[in-house]
């Protein structure tokens, strides 16, 4: 290679240069165009989030205006530790409620699009109104769902379902008439993943199990469920974040100034946010909001590990 | 064992006819093929024998009895599909397994079962593994395993070679050939390939646009096409087809096609009409490339196939034929104009309004 004729090497430096600059430039370009984008996400998502990790470390005073005392993570303990703050409460509230709304909400989706999933006349119309609540918005649905439950002139009374105290200020009911509203706009969602993902099966891996013998039962258990695994498992990570996040549908039924302490609705972001507007107390908020999402985080990396092996990838 | 009889079988889609008013019996054991171009209505017709689609009208029956109205798992028939429909979850094992599961055989019964058709077929190596980690032959003999292992009534075959290559294609042919002849059982195998079929079919039913063409042994097939259709599409090339009229001034019989004239035998039902349009049938083996010969063509292609080499040439008005000849045979020029012997023998003339053959007379 040395040896190699001198002139040709020029040209072959040359050559090799070219490229990479030309790669250098493309380069540049890619970063300038992801950059308002990387500024957007800096300013409104990067920023806040590792702000309310400082802000976690500083207790905020009792009157305004007066400086923050850095207490390091001592305030952290006692928010989550003891009872002060609702934390424990708010806690065992968020996992009985996602418990509720998550499971039910997955079974009568994939039940609703094996339903739908036939070539049927008219078929498009039940698939639409199966999944018209996804693009309903969460406050027109509370207040549809407020309206059905209300004690005088609700639907949910009128049918005989009208206990005393009412529906949403009932220490029994009322985490579960939010949670089957959270059920009802989830389901939207979680129909239109479990149809996505029944149309991509091929159709003749169930014709093999009719022709073998399986019954619908059998079918369904064996074949489309253990086929349909990875959208179920899809759509339970993606319900749980949404049940964790619930807050807007519980705000507006049950507003925080009615709120007795003995309604078991005070979910954890539900509590972060009015710790934050009701006692400005920025610092126990920031504690509350890190432990929602290390408990997302932490739900849904144990679901990954426990549930994705059972999870049939491939062909 | 059972024979499967069609009874006027139609099947609509609206108004496209897949198949129509289709009335065939395949006989007890034998391997019957489906052939026909894409589209012409070959797997709906094996999809109705499966019971996989509702027949608009017309009867199925499968042994001695009617089974239009019988669920599929009731037929007692077991299907191969293209993709092979393996249940991508389950082992191999698991796979053969399924239907045997179905029936409430007892355990111990079917793992003998399986381990039985898995050594048959060479599967024993990969009974744990799942379909994902097979090759394409090894599923597809997955494929047969989970239709032989309950010994069906009928066998139903749709197209279950084509994903393969053309080395293993050839193998599977001749290994499912001797696994039908050995189990007996009667087989319903679809394709479009009509080598496919030509190899392995006990008979041939050619279907067109949903319509039966013939049903004949394969040798039949190819030497006494009952029409146009059948005789272009069988064959590899097919049968050369040359429009002309006839002519029976000089006494005999000769057909005037473009660049020439054919001489044909009479011993076939001629038309009333001494100047009929007829279409003029020859393998390429009928054909020779002849300075005494009495049509007059123009060389196109010469393809060296290695054992024989196919010279296509265009007749004056564009007709295409197709002159099989030896290796050893010199070989035409390309854009050479030549004459081109037609052997007589090798003649079959059809009536070119109907497309039909015209029939030898006693």
């Amino acid at each position: 290679m040395t040896t190699t004729g001198v002139a040709a090497a020029p040209s072959r430096r040359r050559a090799s240069a070219g490229p990479r600059r030309r790669r250098r430039r493309e380069a540049a370009l890619g970063y300038l165009l992801v950059l308002p984008a990387v500024a957007a996400f800096a300013i409104f998502v990067f920023y806040p989030f590792f702000n309310n990790f400082r802000l976690a470390l500083y207790q905020t005073p009792p009157v305004p205006g007066l400086p923050s005392r850095y207490v390091g993570l001592h305030q952290a303990g006692h928010v989550l530790f003891s009872n002060a703050y609702g934390f424990p409460g708010s806690l065992l509230t968020t996992i009985v409620f996602v418990v509720l709304v998550v499971p039910v909400s997955l079974l009568i989706g994939l039940g609703l699009a094996v339903a739908a999933h036939r070539r049927l006349r008219g078929i498009g119309v039940y698939r639409m109104i199966f999944s018209s609540t996804v693009v309903s918005s969460v406050a027109v649905a509370a207040l549809v769902f407020g309206t059905l439950m209300n004690p005088v002139v609700g639907f949910l009374p009128w049918l005989g379902i009208n206990p005393t105290p009412p529906l949403l200020q009932n220490p029994t009911w009322a985490l579960p008439a939010v949670a089957v509203m959270t059920i009802w706009q989830f389901l939207g969602l979680s129909f239109i993943i479990m149809s996505a993902g029944l149309q991509s099966l091929p159709d003749e891996i169930l014709e093999a199990a009719r022709i073998d013998g399986a019954s619908a039962w059998t079918r369904f258990w064996r074949i489309t469920v253990p086929m349909l695994s990875p959208t179920i498992f899809f759509a339970l990570v993606v319900g749980t974040i949404y049940a964790f996040q619930s807050f807007g549908q519980i705000d507006i039924l049950i507003p925080f100034r009615n709120l007795p302490a003995n309604l078991h609705v005070n979910v954890l972001i539900y509590n972060v946010v009015n710790t934050l507007t009701q006692e400005n107390n920025t610092g126990v908020a920031a504690v509350m909001s890190i432990a929602l999402f290390v408990l997302t985080l932490l739900v849904t990396l144990l679901q990954m590990r426990f549930l994705e092996s059972r999870v049939h990838y491939g062909r | 064992m059972a024979q499967v009889i069609f009874d006027g079988v139609t099947k609509r889609y609206g108004d496209v006819v897949a198949v129509d008013d289709l009335s065939l019996s395949i006989v007890d054991g034998e391997l019957l093929v489906l052939l026909g171009p894409s589209g012409c209505g070959k797997t709906t017709a094996l999809r109705i024998v499966a019971g996989l689609e509702e027949l608009s009208a017309g009867t199925i029956s499968i042994g001695d009895a009617v089974v239009n109205d019988i669920d599929p798992k009731d037929r007692d028939v077991a299907m191969v599909f293209q993709s092979y429909a393996l249940y991508p979850h389950l082992t191999v094992a698991r796979n053969i397994d399924f239907p045997l599961r179905q029936r409430g055989i007892e355990r111990d019964e079917r793992a003998r079962m399986v381990n039985e058709v898995a050594t048959m077929l060479g599967l024993d190596p990969y009974l744990e593994r799942k379909p994902a980690q097979l090759s394409g032959g090894q599923r597809q003999r997955v494929a047969l395993a989970r239709a032989i292992v309950r010994s069906p009534q009928v066998f139903l075959m749709d197209e279950p070679l084509s994903n393969l290559d053309a080395a293993l294609r050839v193998q599977t042919r001749a290994d499912i050939v001797s696994l039908q002849d050995r189990l007996g059982t009667t087989t319903l195998y679809v394709t479009h390939d009509q080598v496919e079929a030509m190899t392995m079919g006990d008979r041939i039913a050619v279907l067109n646009h949903g319509v039966l063409q013939q049903v004949a042994p394969p040798q039949e097939l190819y030497a006494l096409p009952a029409n146009v259709f059948v005789a272009g599409f069988l064959g590899s090339p097919g049968m050369n087809l040359v429009p002309g009229r006839l002519d029976r001034s000089a006494g005999g019989a000769t057909v005037a096609v473009s660049g020439g004239t054919v001489e044909v035998h009479t011993r076939v039902h001629l038309p009333a009409d001494p100047d009929a349009a007829v279409t003029v049938g020859v393998r390429p083996e009928g054909l020779f490339v002849d300075p005494h010969g009495a049509v007059g063509a123009t060389v196109t292609i010469v393809e060296m196939l290695g054992a024989e080499a196919h010279v296509i040439c265009t007749l004056a008005d564009g007709t295409r034929l197709v002159v099989r000849q030896e290796s050893t045979v010199p070989r035409p020029a390309i854009g050479e104009a030549i004459k081109i012997r037609i052997d007589p023998d090798a003649v079959t003339l059809f009536d070119t309004a109907g497309g039909k053959r015209l029939e030898e007379r006693e």
